[in-house]
């Protein structure tokens, strides 16, 4: 019962003139960049200042994002570029690779 | 006189739309396969492709279409592979799912918050998992994501943001994240 209470406290909370619900709809669009500037988005900036478990979602998505994003190994990344310069010549060696039905490349 | 990028062809149309990809390519083919040399090999196998369909490419989102060759060509090398695994039972488990090469419950084990994010990937649903692909890892906007796909940017949207909530609930489970107040 006290964390249905807490919950419904959270869910109406407004910081900032928005609610924790309406960041949380609107958190990943913001760290992508796809949120228009305007009065919806600086709410949302300020209410992430402000609000502390918004704040930690908005931190989570971000290092999710950051995660996926990662940059690979410069050793490896090195080691394709090498193969990619060699490409033209391989391409004509070896056998053409098999097709994947109904998953055309364009 | 230069040549428009759309007239080039052979080595210098994929020098100009395939290399600089090259990065992005590994970083997805690292996601499919986990960080293993087998990341290398999948980027070169796709590179091969790649570059036996360059003058048949249209021009249009390089990075989209390389991205699905990197995902055929791992479909391909697993079919490829498959008879040799059928022959040893153990050898299923190292696959994992959607194809991967190391296991979910091995990536949990590692404890860390990239090795679980990496292992939800393995369970997205292949849509959400292609979105996850194109934004995330390819950088595309959700508009070029959308035309890509051919769907409403709507769907990129729903798609994208109910995987990342996946992931981060996977993160829940694994006691990397908190519980979420709602």
């Amino acid at each position: 019962m006290m964390r249905l209470m807490m919950s419904l406290m959270m869910r109406l909370s407004r910081k900032a003139g928005i609610s924790c619900a309406q960041v949380h709809d609107l958190v990943q669009s913001f760290l992508d960049g796809e949120l228009e500037h305007g009065p919806e988005r600086d709410r949302l900036v300020a209410h992430l200042d402000m609000c502390r478990p918004c704040g930690i979602e908005a931190e989570i998505y971000e290092r999710i994002k950051a995660t996926l994003a990662a940059e690979p190994p410069a050793d490896g990344l090195e080691r394709l570029m090498q193969f990619a310069a060699a490409v033209p010549e391989l391409a004509g060696l070896a056998d053409p690779p098999d097709t994947v039905e109904g998953a055309e490349e364009s | 006189m230069d040549q428009t990028p759309e007239a080039l062809t052979g080595k210098a149309r994929f020098d100009h739309f395939v290399v600089p990809e090259i990065h992005v390519m590994f970083r997805v083919a690292r996601s499919i396969t986990g960080p293993s040399a087998e990341a290398e090999d999948l980027v070169q196998d796709s590179l091969l492709r790649a570059y036996r369909s360059i003058d048949n490419f249209d021009g249009k989102h390089a990075r989209a279409w390389l991205l699905t060759i990197v995902r055929n060509t791992n479909i391909n090398r697993n079919r490829r592979q498959r008879p040799t695994l059928l022959d040893d039972p153990d050898a299923l488990e190292v696959e994992g799912r959607a194809g991967t090469s190391i296991s979910t419950e091995d990536l949990y084990l590692a404890g860390t918050f990239d090795a679980s994010v990496q292992a939800s990937l393995a369970g997205l649903a292949p849509d959400a998992l292609r979105v996850v692909e194109l934004v995330d890892l390819g950088g595309l906007s959700y508009a070029e994501t959308a035309e890509v796909l051919g769907v409403p940017v709507g769907t990129v949207m729903s798609r994208l943001h109910r995987a990342r909530r996946r992931i981060r609930e996977d993160l829940r489970h694994s006691g990397l994240a908190p519980r979420r107040f709602r």
